[in-house]
């Protein structure tokens, strides 16, 4: 049986309106297993002022639940089903220590993490070679998330510049870079590597500790970027004064081109040339939505995360007035975006664009970045 | 005193265990997202969900192709950059079928044949919206993903008419109003649970399918409009406007969905053709369909071009573009009355043409109210006066439909009237009409290309093939 929706948040007119959900009903599913093998250890040194926790893992996820997209002619747009297998393998790095542990009372304690994960579509149902997660962006051949067999889960897909085999974009008689009939990958969502780093300094009841995470890698399909770049609203569609002189794209003619560049009034076949062709910005720009790579942020990131500081009210003190502890602390969290990629000349918070949901993972669009919080804060324990 | 204890224990666990598996169900029931479904709130959703494909789907696609309004800023999609939205497509089969088949199936089940008749005619009325913009298309195998057919076979647009007419025929003889409401009595969000009036929008439905297929099956469609014309007690069709199909929306969540669009982006403004014509006419609903500008004339904006300010082309009216409530029409008197005229002059049913014809555009008139002088007026200007001419029939079908575009672009595709030509900044050449048809959205391609029928090649995204019931010569 279909299961249903409430349509909205409130009722119509009067009337609760119902709906059956786009998902189909999932039958004869069968268990996810997953075959994990996990190797770690816990190692202490100079007397546990070191320690480094490692751990790797290879897990093969067989049956994997996974959204298969169906024709909407059916009725419904998904279908839940054991559709795969999944391997994930990847390393958990955490290394603490005591840098600094004073007769004085003044302590610095430093906590890494780091972890990798890369996954791999293994196997899909029947003879399926790829999934399509979701569209990101017009329709499906435009942009959209994809995870293809034998390789990672989360590949950006959609139209791109045409280039050549030395990798040279492709532009036609007009200096316009050419489309590319059939989508490509543009890029993984996953990220290489995450991690953060916390040091704590403390002296007598003072103390200040400080996150930074970072990630490297993760790509990130910006709608911010496609159409701030179409509407020439971003730095990049006027740097080096191509808004005023126009610019020649860094490209050669496609195969086929027919031009008079030698300037004895015939056109002539110049495939292959450098080309000469100079076009106006917003007449490379107005294009530009085509070209998915262009719109492909690079999620690295060292962000300042967190700061606090706080303060131990002398016990002294505090016996007197009948508490057993008491702390003031002033705390701020997101504080700031330390490094982003060039690619990021949007100048988004990569994180904003995981969406929370997998559909979300790797989009962004025109999304708030996370908001800076400053705060007081008074612990009381009586 | 130990196998007390252990005694006591093992009740203890059984009435864990019984009271664990008493309410398994229970506990494993999300209560937010039920599987069994009230059918009338199932029914009502079906109703406003057609609705739906009313917004701006239709404000960027047919509503241009008929000339009565344009994009203009974006024109991108007026002149056919792009392929055409999939909401129409999406929205009938994901939404409209599901639930429609969930209420027949439930409806059959309970015995509410009402219920049944109504929801007959909705699936209808949208599955005829779809073989219109697309031809060939699932429908017998259509919206049955949960009986397990993910990849729907395609059939003929004659294949899926001649079965529309028989479920209307079904339809007709399901809906008694002695008979029991069931969900009808409080969920009826079209009708109130006047079965009077769903016959009439059966019936009138159709008739519209019937006049449709005239070009290309004159004799079936001759026989079915008899049928229905000749015995009025057995068939009743919409009567006054008071008997329209309409929805009217409640505001705040739910907006009416012309102006839900008009909040986002609106570039759009009267296009060129309906706004000469009205001009030309003297038509009095002009003033209703359109604002002036600045100079307080009205001037609607050639399909394709882009305006030149803000305010140099007259804008929408308000009653449309700014008007949360609504209502959204699916189905007007004023149609039926053109419908009839058609008939008359071609013989499929007795009476004056004239009269069916003049009742239609006063019809129409009276929605906004216009006052009978000013009809009488209208009636009698030089263009508007009966001359006997089928075509004269036809436009004013054209002006009447504004705000139904689906079913203006239909009409104008089988009647040639008015004669359009495509988008001026078209980016496609080759064209001497506009759109024949939507191209079958990329994700049906890619996940039921299998099924599509090999003969169809898309050109354009907008031209592909004439339908079966498009019979034009000589158009491109």
């Amino acid at each position: 049986m279909p299961v249903f929706y409430p349509m909205g948040e409130t009722t119509f007119g009067n009337i609760n309106l119902f709906g059956v959900q786009a998902t189909l009903p999932t039958y004869n599913l069968k268990p996810e297993m997953t075959n994990s093998i996990e190797i770690g250890g816990d190692f202490k040194f100079f007397m546990n002022r070191l320690g480094i926790d490692l751990t790797y893992y290879n897990a093969l996820t067989k049956n994997q639940l996974l959204d298969v997209d169906v024709p909407t002619s059916s009725g419904f747009s998904v279908w839940m089903k054991n559709a795969g297998s999944i391997l994930n393998k990847g390393v958990e790095l955490q290394i603490y220590g005591s840098v600094i542990q004073s007769e004085k009372g003044f302590n610095w304690d430093a906590m890494l993490n780091w972890s990798t994960n890369k996954n791999k579509i293994t196997e899909l149902e029947g003879d399926m070679e790829e999934l399509h997660i979701t569209t990101m962006y017009g329709n499906y051949s435009e942009v959209s998330l994809m995870a293809f067999l034998d390789d990672e889960w989360g590949a950006i897909y959609g139209s791109n510049m045409e280039k050549n085999d030395a990798g040279v974009v492709l532009v036609d008689e007009d200096g316009v870079p050419i489309q590319t009939t059939d989508p490509e990958i543009l890029g993984y969502v996953n990220p290489d590597w995450i991690g953060g780093l916390r040091n704590t300094f403390s002296f007598k009841g003072i103390t200040l500790s400080a996150l930074i995470d970072f990630r490297k890698g993760g790509d990130v399909f910006s709608w911010t970027k496609a159409v701030g770049q179409h509407a020439g609203i971003l730095q990049s569609t006027v740097d080096d004064g191509i808004r005023e002189d126009g610019m020649i794209v860094d490209a050669v003619y496609a195969e086929g081109t027919m031009l008079d560049l030698d300037g004895d009034g015939t056109a002539e076949d110049v495939s292959g040339l450098a080309n000469q062709t100079r076009i106006s910005a917003s007449d490379y720009w107005r294009e530009s939505r085509n070209w998915g790579e262009l719109s492909i942020v690079d999620g690295s990131f060292i962000k300042l995360r967190e700061i606090v500081i706080s303060y131990n009210l002398p016990l002294s003190f505090i016996t007197k007035i009948g508490l057993q502890n008491a702390s003031v602390s002033v705390y701020g969290r997101n504080l700031a975006l330390l490094y982003t990629h060039k690619s990021n000349d949007v100048h988004i918070d990569p994180e904003v664009s995981s969406g929370g949901t997998v559909s979300g993972s790797g989009m962004e669009s025109y999304q708030l970045p996370p908001s800076r919080t400053i705060g007081i804060k008074l612990n009381v324990k009586f | 005193m130990r196998t007390k204890i252990i005694t006591a224990l093992f009740f203890i666990a059984m009435f864990f265990v019984s009271s664990c598996t008493k309410n398994f169900e229970e506990i494993n029931t999300d209560p937010n997202n039920p599987s069994e479904a009230p059918l009338g709130n199932v029914f009502a959703y079906v109703i406003k969900d057609i609705t739906a494909r009313f917004g701006s789907a239709e404000m960027l696609h047919p509503a241009s192709y008929v000339g009565h309004i344009t994009k203009g800023f974006y024109t991108d999609v007026s002149n056919y950059i792009g392929p055409p939205s999939a909401s129409l497509w999406n929205g009938t089969y994901r939404v409209t079928m599901s639930n429609a088949n969930f209420v027949l199936r439930g409806a059959e089940e309970e015995g509410y044949n009402n219920l049944r008749g109504a929801t007959l005619v909705l699936k209808a009325y949208a599955m005829q919206m779809v073989t219109d913009a697309y031809g060939q298309a699932p429908y017998f195998e259509a919206g049955l993903g949960s009986e397990g057919i993910i990849t729907p076979s395609y059939d003929t647009e004659k294949e899926i008419y001649y079965d529309l007419l028989q479920q209307l025929e079904y339809a007709n003889e399901l809906l008694v109003d002695t008979a029991i409401l069931g969900p009808l009595e409080f969920n009826d969000i079209l009708y109130n649970g006047n079965i009077e009036q769903w016959k009439k929008f059966c019936n009138s439905l159709h008739l519209r399918l019937a006049i449709r297929i005239s070009n290309i099956d004159e004799s079936t469609a001759s026989a079915e409009i008899s049928k229905i014309l000749n015995d009025p007690v057995k068939y009743p069709i919409l009567e006054s406007n008071s008997d329209n199909a309409l929805l009217a929306y409640p505001g705040g969540e739910w907006v009416e969905p012309w102006t839900q669009y008009h909040k986002s982006i609106n570039d759009n403004r009267m296009a060129k053709p309906l706004v000469d014509t009205l001009l030309n006419y003297a038509d009095p609903r002009l003033a209703f369909y359109a604002d002036t500008i600045d100079d307080g004339t009205y001037k609607g904006l050639e399909v394709g071009a882009q305006y030149t300010h803000l305010r140099s082309h007259s804008k929408i009216d308000a009653l449309f573009v700014e008007n949360e409530l609504g209502p959204v029409f699916l189905m007007k008197y004023a149609e039926v009355e053109f419908i009839k005229a058609e008939a008359m002059m071609r013989g499929f049913a007795g009476g004056v043409a004239q009269d069916a014809y003049e009742a239609g555009i006063t019809a129409s008139c009276e929605e906004y109210g216009i006052s009978s002088d000013d009809i009488t007026t209208y009636l009698e200007g030089p263009e508007v006066v009966w001359a006997d001419d089928i075509n004269q029939i036809y436009l004013q079908k054209w002006i009447s439909l504004f705000r139904q575009s689906w079913e203006a672009w239909a009409e104008m595709r089988r009647t040639d009237i008015p004669k359009l030509s495509p988008a001026v900044n078209s980016s496609v050449s080759g064209h001497n009409r506009p759109p024949f048809r939507f191209s079958y959205p990329d994700l049906e391609v890619k996940l039921n290309g299998a099924n599509i029928p090999a003969a169809v090649v898309e050109d354009d995204h907008y031209w592909g093939y004439q339908i079966w019931w498009d019979t034009r010569t000589g158009v491109q």
